[in-house]
């Protein structure tokens, strides 16, 4: 039972080693996807050089920039409106009809003062008995009632031969203005054809080009003249050419070189003579010492095979064993170095008095034997044998030498004097012979010398021809270039200013057509008017003084009179200063005019009709306004102080989401504080040039301007916290499970911005690594990374 | 000792079950709130140099107590004062601290013939640094951008105007003015913020962002109902008094929240005892989506921080009688322990007695050699 417990529980546990291993062996295989599966996911790009877009847009209205409104001074009644928004008018055109004019005001006026009047008379006619002086007053109200209905009239005159003369300076100041304009075209337009660009900065810069190039050819062509002058006086200045002084050279080289040669081959040939004739006599001296020699060592091997026998007999007798045997010889050195050590340990003991030291050396001295002698006798013999052995090798060696020497002597042969003096004699002429071909050689040598240095001048100054003349063939091609572009651009130019010279003279001849006919109708208007309201006016105060004095006149007569008549001349009085109150009142309520119809009084563009058929105006009320045709429109539009460092005037504005925006020019005209808000923003302003419509609302983008930087990032790269902006790049590290990422920090400053990238500065730390702009979850500087699979 | 060995044994067994229990709750108590990603903005934000510690801070703020866009400045520069009094500063190129406003309301965008009424969210520059959402096109306003008119879509509201969501810098119409679309997001990182940020079908539901300079220009007078702060925080509470003195409403206008700790154990421990109260809303102070998503984590962590401190006081309770059990036995204790270690001590000496021995024995043996 237990056995069978043990061996359930070993099957157990290995089994669960085996799912263990298992687990851990597919884990091991699959740890790399496993751990690329846990890790974040991310997205970027390689950081480069880029181009960042800023521009500031708005909206705003359009505002003709130069409106008039159409007033009325009193209160009055619409009959018909005789035009509509976007009408165009001229000057005297009629806008609007009135009603007629029910002052109601001047008519209880009035008639008030001449029931005051009639009163009046009638008191002073009720008392008067003077009839001349009753006529003479009746005369002078009607003449004062002439006189008024006169005054209106003037009025009415004087106002529209008032407009009729601004219009017609307005039209002369544009007459001037396109006179000049045309005058100045037209002085162009003759300097373009006498070739003169003075006022074009283009065509005055190629003018000037064109004299460079000119210049330039100039001084080539005299540089050309000059290298030419040069190359003729060295070509006649060379006597030899270089040709001939070579080909001189090379003969006086080639016979020179044979000379030598032969020379050679004499002096080997001579040499051999001598030589031969030496060596005979040397090879019969070494044949005398050779035998010496032999003779020599012969004998000494003799004496030394004497020496040997007797030092063999003398080592046989002093030696019973084989003196021949170098181990006997070597054992008994041995056994006498041991007796001599004996012998001096027993001197030494002698010497120190020890007895039983002496004794013990003495013993032990007795003990060995004493060699010297026979060690001298083989020294002798061995000796003796080596000498002999030495004599015996001299002598074979001498024999050697003598056999060869005896050899040579026998095949030399020696050569006669006379052959020698002749190969002499022969050999000296040939020496001669080579010295004076080697002066002729030096010669022609430094003729070829002096030929080169020529040639190389000539081909110098034969270079310096070319290149002048290349010059000046481009000096020439370039002139000519400018010339036809210079010709080009005037004939452009000139287009150009004839094209607007038409255009300013038909605008002058427009303005003056306009300006004769407004004058013609000014004059036609003066003409109506004979005497001004003020003329008309004195009249009327001195007609009224003449009543006056009637009237007091009749008074008078009646202040001769009773109680009753002073008391009817007081309130004579009365009435007479309450009629002349009452006169004074009708004279300001008649001042106003009294038109009917309301006129234009310029060119231009109804922009709004503020009123209707029937409808009532009070004084002051606007009933139209007219855009003045000529002058433009613009359009403002607020902006915030940064905003408004990005722009400057002079800056194109573009529109958007306008269909007709490619036909409009807009521009930036000033940037003005906004007094709404100081300090916080200011206004653009914007010129516009091109078919818009007063009040219209235009999107615009003014200053879309591009600058380049080194390093752009997209703006979900920029990254902030507590230590400011940076940015994670993902750089790469090797492992043995291939490369992993890891996200690493690196601090930048942003440059500039706009709405999709930012430029960044990023210092040394940034090698231009992959920059990391996204990721499906959120990272940190040190977090392993995977990139996403492209 | 040996009557309470038993009962040793199985308080250590329940102590070791208990710390196992807690453990396997703070994993879950880490599931729920570590994907509230709008409550860590302090912990993000704070520089890996970690010297100085941040803290975060929101402010609900009532919409009827008045409080706009053009008053944060202000704010801001009260904060930064006292900061600087407190030498505070931050590094170059750095903010010191993270400030933004938050408000809602509706805008019409239109592209074209068509017209979508989408909520609109106004947010300070620093919004997106405190609640990262996940960026489909584009990237979000920072605040030094040039033109103040960009928007940011969600993918709902850039697939009604333009049929698409890789839409960035094309052209809407937003109340009566033409704005860029800086970029489209799908929501929050965090899912559980997202949920309430879209509660219905977030396919059908379409919002935008903007800029509170932008929203300025629309309407100057839009109430702020939630303001958010992240503050150095080097002491206990320092950031969020500091919060309450710049940011000064009357009572019942405003509640202060520090988010940073917020779903420590401690913390929500502590909370248990509130925990009735703050399902009751007694004020007219408005919670934003994550902040919704916030307090449902909150209501989830409430059992676990029971478990927390069931847990925590079993193992306490277990410690403590191991204590009194030794303080009991002390003077037995006491006795066998210095016995034990006398015995110890002998051990010891006799062992390094036998190895001078040895030695010595091994010299001597050498010498003899020598010899």
């Amino acid at each position: 039972m237990e056995n069978e417990a043990k061996i359930k529980n070993r099957g157990w546990i290995k089994n669960a080693a085996i799912i263990f291993l298992t687990v851990m062996l597919v884990l091991t295989f699959f740890s790399n996807t496993i751990l690329n599966w846990s890790l974040p996911e991310v997205s970027g790009q390689y950081a480069g050089y880029g181009q960042i877009k800023t521009s500031v847009t708005g909206t705003g209205t359009v505002k003709a920039n130069m409106n008039y409104n159409v007033v009325l001074e009193e209160t009055r009644k619409i009959e018909s409106v005789l035009v509509k928004a976007g009408d165009i008018i001229v000057p005297g055109q009629t806008l609007f009809t009135l009603e007629d004019y029910e002052n109601t005001e001047l008519d209880q006026a009035e008639q008030s003062l001449e029931e005051m009047e009639f009163n009046y008379q009638m008191k002073i006619l009720g008392k008067t008995d003077d009839t001349e002086t009753q006529s003479n007053l009746e005369e002078l109200y009607e003449t004062l009632k002439e006189l008024k209905e006169d005054r209106v009239e003037a009025v009415k005159n004087t106002d529209l031969v008032k407009g009729s003369e601004e219009l017609v300076k307005i039209y002369q100041n544009e007459r001037d203005k396109y006179t000049q304009s045309v005058s100045e075209l037209e002085q162009q337009v003759s300097e373009l054809t006498n070739g003169e660009a003075a006022d074009s900065a283009e065509l005055a810069a190629k003018l000037e080009e064109l004299e460079v190039a000119k210049k330039n050819l100039e001084a080539a062509e005299e540089i050309l003249a000059e290298k030419n002058d040069i190359y003729e006086e060295i070509s006649g200045s060379i006597d030899l050419s270089y040709s001939a002084a070579l080909s001189a050279y090379e003969s006086a080289k080639k016979a020179y070189d044979d000379a030598y040669t032969e020379l050679e081959y004499m002096q080997e040939d001579y040499d051999a003579l001598v030589n031969s004739s030496e060596s005979y006599e040397k090879l019969l001296k070494k044949y005398q010492d050779a035998e010496k020699e032999l003779e020599e060592s012969k004998s000494m091997l003799e004496a030394a095979q004497s020496e040997y026998e007797s030092a063999k007999t003398a080592a046989q007798n002093a030696y019973s064993g084989n003196i021949d045997s170098d181990s006997e010889y070597n054992k008994l050195v041995e056994d006498q170095k041991i007796y001599d050590a004996a012998l001096k340990e027993y001197n030494e003991a002698l010497a120190s008095g020890d007895p039983d030291r002496i004794q013990s050396a003495k013993d032990a001295l007795d003990a060995l034997t004493d060699y010297s002698k026979e060690i001298s006798a083989l020294n002798a013999y061995r000796n003796a044998k080596s000498a002999k052995e030495e004599a015996s090798d001299a002598v074979d060696i001498a024999q050697a030498e003598f056999d060869e020497a005896k050899n040579n002597l026998e095949n030399a042969s020696s050569a006669t004097d006379s052959e020698i003096t002749t190969a002499k004699r022969n050999l000296d002429r040939q020496k001669q012979t080579v010295s004076e071909y080697s002066k002729a050689l030096a010669k022609a040598r430094a003729e070829l010398n002096q030929a080169t240095t020529d040639d190389n001048r000539l081909k110098e100054a034969k270079d310096a021809v070319t290149a002048a003349e290349q010059s000046v063939k481009a000096y020439k091609k370039e002139s000519e270039t400018i010339q036809k572009e210079l010709d080009s651009l005037l004939s452009d130019e000139t287009k150009r200013v004839n094209a607007l010279l038409k255009e300013e003279n038909e605008k002058l001849k427009a303005v003056t057509l306009k300006y004769d006919e407004e004058n013609k109708k000014l004059t036609e208007l003066q003409s109506k008017v004979t005497e001004t309201p003020d003329q008309i006016d004195e009249q009327i105060k001195t007609t009224e003084k003449q009543i006056e004095t009637a009237e007091k006149e009749a008074i008078k007569q009646e202040e001769q009179g009773n109680k009753e008549d002073m008391i009817f001349n007081l309130e004579l009085e009365r009435d007479l200063a309450a009629i002349e109150k009452q006169r004074e009142k009708v004279e300001k309520l008649r001042e106003k005019t009294y038109d009917m119809e309301v006129v234009s009084k310029f060119d231009g563009t109804i922009a709004a009709v503020n009123v209707y058929s029937g409808s009532t105006v009070n004084a002051g009320d606007i009933l139209a306004e007219i855009e003045i045709a000529g002058k433009g429109y613009t359009l403002e539009i607020p902006v915030t102080t940064e905003q408004s460092r990005a722009i400057a005037v002079g800056d194109r504005v573009t529109v958007d989401g306008y269909w007709w925006a490619n036909e409009l020019k807009l521009t930036v005209s000033a940037i003005k504080p906004d007094t709404s808000k100081p300090n916080e923003g200011k206004i653009v302003e914007i010129d516009i040039d091109g078919e818009v419509t007063n009040g219209q609302t235009l999107n615009v983008s003014i200053g879309e301007r591009q600058s380049s930087y080194n390093l752009v990032v997209p703006n979900s790269a920029i990254r902030e916290d507590a230590d400011g902006k940076y940015i994670l790049i993902a750089s790469a590290k090797s492992t043995p499970l291939g490369s992993r990422y890891i996200a690493k920090r690196i601090p930048v400053t942003v440059l500039a911005k706009d709405n999709i990238n930012s430029a960044v500065d990023a210092g040394s730390d940034y090698g231009y690594e992959y920059v990391i702009s996204s990721s499906t979850a959120p990272i940190e500087d040190g977090s392993q990374v995977r990139l996403v699979k492209s | 000792m040996k009557k309470y060995s038993k009962a040793l044994l199985i308080g250590l067994i329940i102590s070791i079950i208990s710390l196992a229990i807690f453990g396997i709750t703070m994993l879950v108590k880490n599931g729920i709130s570590g994907s509230l990603e709008s409550q860590y903005a302090a912990e993000r934000w704070q520089s890996d140099s970690g010297e100085v510690r941040y803290g975060q801070i929101s402010c609900f703020i009532a919409e009827d107590a008045g409080f706009t866009f053009a008053q944060i400045p202000q704010i801001e520069q009260s904060i930064e004062t006292k900061l600087t009094e407190d030498s505070y500063a931050a590094p170059e190129g750095a903010k010191l601290f993270l400030s933004s406003g938050f408000s809602e309301t509706e805008q019409e965008y239109s592209v074209g013939s068509v017209s979508v009424n989408a909520r609109t969210y106004c947010t300070g520059s620093d919004f997106f640094l405190i609640h990262p959402h996940v960026m489909t096109s584009g990237w979000y306003y920072t605040g030094d951008e040039l033109m103040e008119s960009g928007v940011i879509l969600n993918e709902a509201l850039a697939f009604k105007l333009f049929g698409g969501i890789n839409v960035a810098g094309m052209k809407v119409t937003m109340g009566g003015r033409e704005c860029v679309v800086l970029g489209v997001t799908s929501g929050p990182v965090s899912e559980k913020e997202k949920k309430q940020w879209t509660p219905e079908d977030p396919a059908d539901e379409p919002c935008a962002y903007i800029s509170s300079d932008f929203s300025m220009i629309l309407d100057p007078e839009l109430n702020v109902t939630c303001y958010e702060l992240v503050l150095p925080n080097p002491v206990k509470d320092y950031a969020i008094q500091i919060a309450e003195e710049c940011v000064s409403f009357p009572e019942g206008k405003i509640e202060f929240l520090q988010n940073t700790d917020r779903y420590s154990v401690v913390n929500i421990v502590k909370n248990l005892s509130s925990s009735s109260e703050r399902v009751i809303k007694t004020g007219t102070v408005y919670y934003p989506y994550w902040e919704n998503a916030a307090r449902i984590a909150d209501r989830t962590c409430v059992p676990l921080a029971f478990i927390f401190a069931v847990t925590a006081g079993v193992v306490a309770v277990y410690i403590l009688f191991v204590i009194s059990i030794l303080f009991i036995n002390k003077e037995k204790l006491i006795k066998s322990g210095i016995l034990f270690a006398g015995a110890k001590i002998s051990e010891a000496k006799l062992k390094l007695k036998q190895i001078h021995i040895k030695k010595r024995r091994k010299d001597n043996e050498e010498n003899n050699d020598q010899i």
